[in-house]
């Protein structure tokens, strides 16, 4: 099994957010979007008769998504959990997505969780005044936009150590999550590691690190993706070298 | 409903070459609530017409591309888990 990872260094990039809107329960959590608390409480409603209408066979829709001319909509469902992102087009969903299905499996979790900075709307400004409460913002990651990019660097990106390898199966996880959840992207480092009989809690080395995170970046089946992400790799290694 | 394919399908929703009446068939119920999430949610945005559109759930992933005059461009049917992210590039056409 794996150590905890520190959850402080998730990638995030605040550009793009107009809004989001956390739901447990059915009733609404958090909110943020730029809307009238009866604009709120409309798309509330109307997420929770598309959910019901699509439930077949008692099985809940997992996901969501519509983009328009100028934006898109993301929702995500986990459980007593529903998260919806309003996003500009510009923005990143690879990375919106990732923060939003995290943020969908600990919603439910008094005070155990905190809003991931991607998740932050741009226009800070924009958020309600009505009975819906605002995002929880992290207080470091809202002083000022400038503060805002600082801390929305992916981790894997500036890491030019890892000491063990926990931290390199999150470097690799920030990574493979681009294209897959985050419990496959786990799911898939876990089991290579056991293939390759290494432990998790042993010494790191750079040799088995490149070996096996080049061979997880052979799993991706779409060729573009697959070299974008080997890159995103590869400078990985070179910064540890 | 169950998926009808074992494996991810991509087809071009504008031409008569079918992928199979099953596909087809999901394709268009999907397809159907996908138009259906698009007039309720662009409403309570006050945003126009669909690009793009996804609907995830446990048995299938249907992901749909829409032209300018809002007709299905490119659609994909995956029994997979994907992200959006991964649907939307698969269905961009960089495929090998």
């Amino acid at each position: 099994m794996l150590a905890i990872r520190p959850r402080e260094q998730t990638p995030a990039s605040a550009v793009g957010v107009k809004g989001v809107l956390v739901l447990v329960d059915g009733g609404v959590k958090k909110s943020s979007m730029p809307m009238k608390p009866d604009e709120v409480g409309n798309l509330v409603q109307e997420v929770g008769v598309l959910a019901a209408c699509y439930s077949d066979g008692g099985l809940p829709p997992k996901a969501f998504f519509v983009r328009f001319d100028k934006s898109s909509l993301m929702v995500l469902f986990a459980r007593r959990n529903t998260v919806i992102i309003w996003m500009e087009n510009t923005a990143s969903v690879s990375e919106i997505e990732i923060a939003g299905r995290k943020l969908a499996s600990t919603a439910h979790l008094s005070g155990a969780h905190r809003t991931d900075s991607i998740l932050l709307p741009s226009n800070s400004g924009a958020l309600p005044k009505g009975p819906a409460k605002p995002a929880n913002i992290p207080a470091s990651a809202a002083r000022s936009n400038k503060s805002n990019r600082e801390f929305i660097v992916p981790p894997h990106s500036t890491l030019t150590k890892i000491m063990s390898w926990s931290e390199a199966s999150y470097a690799l996880e920030s990574i493979l999550t681009k294209v897959l959840t985050h419990a496959q992207a786990a799911r898939m480092i876990e089991r290579t590691l056991a293939e390759k009989g290494i432990d998790p809690n042993g010494p790191f080395d750079l040799i088995s690190f490149r070996e096996i995170g080049s061979s997880l970046m052979l799993k991706i089946p779409n060729r573009s993706i697959r070299q974008s992400l080997t890159k995103e790799f590869d400078a990985l290694v070179a910064n540890l070298s | 409903m169950n998926c009808p394919t074992d494996e991810t399908v991509i087809f071009d929703a504008h031409q008569e070459a079918s992928p199979g009446d099953a596909v087809v068939e999901c394709f268009l119920t999907a397809e159907q609530f996908v138009d259906q999430c698009s007039q309720a949610l662009g409403k309570c945005l006050g945003e126009g017409p669909l690009s793009a559109g996804l609907v995830q759930g446990s048995r299938f992933c249907c992901a749909v591309t829409y032209d300018t005059k809002g007709l299905p461009m490119k659609a994909l049917i995956s029994p997979e888990e994907m992200t959006v992210n991964m649907a939307l590039e698969m269905l961009k056409g960089d495929l090998e």
